[in-house]
């Protein structure tokens, strides 16, 4: 099989459960990883990846060839995982993964000292970079999902809305709010691991 | 400016659509205000680790990819029997049941160790009476024509040909108990290959029933190889490596040194250029191979699977022989290429697994450091 995405795609689009798996394999990180940002647990993220690629695989007549297939796989997993979380979105899911998973809105309650004026060098990259994981866990559903698409994946005010279905006034406002939850997030986690973050806001 | 105000700026920032005038009052505002300009830089290194972990890969859980097509196999395998003309639809399904039987002694189990059982080859445990079709494609056990399955006189599957029938074709029925009951393949497929092959022009509904070889082989003795499996090992490797056109030309001659087999495929991820090289290794020299790979530059993830794909050959194999039997009975020339082109990919995969059973197979992911 020494082909490549064109080929396993034309192959998967007749049929050929292989050549799908194939392209299954070299998809799976990227939609498991969007998955997993999005629901914010791990369970969730299994049970989305593969709903995706199932319906990617039934959708497959309707893909353009000339079109880019790790895109279109995107937006599908994307699909899948606002759909689960508007039917499930009152089911909080508390799982060893978030442990400070918060209720409704995402606030974290716990009033943050803002003194001490501590470096935000003092946190490598690469442990800031787990922090900002953890505190994306910690949001809430409708905080998390604006957040991965605008800041991690670069989706328009305009795309959001359209995949949410609202207007862009809330999802601008709501992107505002996440922001703010996710500085306190990360000011209150990086507090319980014993670094000192600067406050993200005081205020409500 | 207040620092509510500020908040709110300081929110809006990493789209870069603050007006100037807003920016400069933030500017300004944060200048003399410790605690805002602390939020301000915040929000700036968040925004910068966000976008960084969008070009992070998870390792998704091992197995992702074989659950999937487990699920669309049952939804996939309903579809291609019904589309079979109704009215040999039954002799279809009968023929496929014997089929697995006369494929068993013929092509499957060819290369297995016979434990002392001479020629004795029915290979499948009869699984329980009624188990039931699923809508749609094939004979119920009841539908069988009394001719369609001829078992032979004495035979041990003669007392339930309902069983056998289900066996070889219910797509949903038995597919979860599959490894249980389904015919042991062999652990040596080697041989098994070619008498697959040779066997498989005989897919015909009037010469396809004819279990005699394996007319004499009881239950009991059957059972005694359903154990064995055939077992696909394999490995994703990714590396990053300076020169990725250079490490990819280093491992296909490594692992040539290390008699394994490779394809190489060209692929786009990210944005990145990556090659992705799949090997095929005998098992005994896969993990010296698989270390030599690992040097040729930074390994950020390996996973390792075990997959046992035993049911999922075996139903490759009825599917593949009802594509042939469809083949002989289709004479329009479109369909017919159809069929040619889904049985082509059946053989090929059915080729792969004999060709992978009891080997290592790689995939060493190249990507520019």
């Amino acid at each position: 099989m020494d082909e490549g995405t064109g080929l396993l795609v034309k192959k998967a689009k007749n049929k050929d459960l292989f050549a799908f798996e194939e392209l299954v394999r070299i998809h799976q990180n990227r939609v498991y990883a969007l998955c997993l940002q999005l629901s914010g647990n791990r369970d969730d993220a299994q049970d989305l990846a593969q709903e995706s690629f199932i319906r990617a695989y039934r959708a497959l007549g309707s893909f353009r060839s000339e079109a880019d297939f790790g895109t279109w796989l995107h937006r599908i997993a994307v699909n899948v995982c606002l759909n689960f979380r508007r039917k499930n979105g009152k089911r909080q899911v508390v799982s060893l993964d978030e442990p400070y998973r918060n209720a409704e809105g995402g606030a974290i309650r716990r009033e943050v000292a803002a003194e001490g004026g501590n470096p935000l060098e003092a946190l490598e990259e690469k442990e800031f970079r787990a922090l900002v994981r953890a505190a994306l866990g910690e949001l809430s559903g409708e905080h998390r999902e604006v957040l991965v698409l605008r800041e991690i994946h670069g989706y328009s005010y305009e795309e959001i809305a359209r995949l949410l279905g609202c207007s862009l006034g809330t999802v601008k406002s709501r992107i505002n709010r996440a922001r703010e939850s996710m500085r306190r997030a990360m000011t209150v986690l990086a507090r319980d691991a014993g670094e000192e973050l600067p406050a993200g806001s005081r205020r409500r | 400016m207040e620092c509510r105000e500020a908040l709110f700026l300081i929110a809006l920032y990493p789209d870069g659509e603050l007006a100037e005038t807003d920016a400069a009052a933030l500017e300004r505002h944060a200048a003399g205000c410790a605690e805002c300009a602390r939020a301000l830089a915040l929000q700036k290194r968040v925004s910068g680790a966000l976008r960084e972990l969008g070009r992070e890969e998870v390792p998704a859980p091992p197995g992702l990819a074989a659950a999937v097509t487990e699920k669309l196999r049952d939804g996939h395998k309903k579809p291609l029997l019904a589309r079979l003309p109704a009215s040999w639809r039954t002799a279809a399904a009968a023929a496929a049941a014997a089929l697995l039987i006369a494929g068993s002694s013929l092509g499957i189990h060819t290369g297995l160790q016979l434990a002392g059982d001479g020629g004795k080859t029915v290979g499948y445990q009869t699984p329980p009476a009624g188990v039931e079709n699923p809508d749609g494609g094939i004979a119920g056990p009841g539908e069988t024509p009394e001719g369609g399955l001829q078992t032979p006189e004495g035979s041990g599957t003669a007392g339930e040909p309902p069983g056998a029938d289900t066996s070889g074709n219910a797509p949903a029925g038995t597919g979860d108990a599959g490894s249980e009951t389904q015919a042991g393949p062999a652990a040596e497929t080697g041989s098994g290959n070619e008498a697959a092959q040779a066997d498989s022009g005989d897919t015909n509904p009037a010469t396809g029933i004819n279990p005699a070889g394996n007319g004499s082989s009881a239950p009991e003795e059957t059972r005694a190889f359903v154990s064995s499996k055939i077992a696909v090992n394999s490995t994703l490797l990714k590396v990053t490596a300076a020169e990725p056109e250079k490490a990819k030309d280093q491992a296909v001659s490594l692992a040539a040194a290390a008699g394994a087999q490779t394809e190489v495929f060209p692929e786009q991820s990210a944005g990145k250029k990556v090659v992705v090289v799949r090997i095929t290794a005998p098992a005994g020299g896969a993990s010296g191979l698989l270390a030599q790979l690992g040097r040729l530059g930074a390994v950020f993830d390996r996973q390792d699977e075990s997959r046992d794909v035993t049911t999922l050959y075996h139903e490759t194999m009825v599917q593949y022989r009802e594509l042939q039997s469809r083949l002989e009975n289709t004479a329009d020339g479109a369909e017919r290429r159809q069929l040619e082109q889904q049985a082509a990919a059946y053989r090929q995969q059915l080729d792969a697994w004999e060709a992978e059973a009891g080997k290592h197979v790689i995939m060493l992911w190249l990507e520019s450091a």
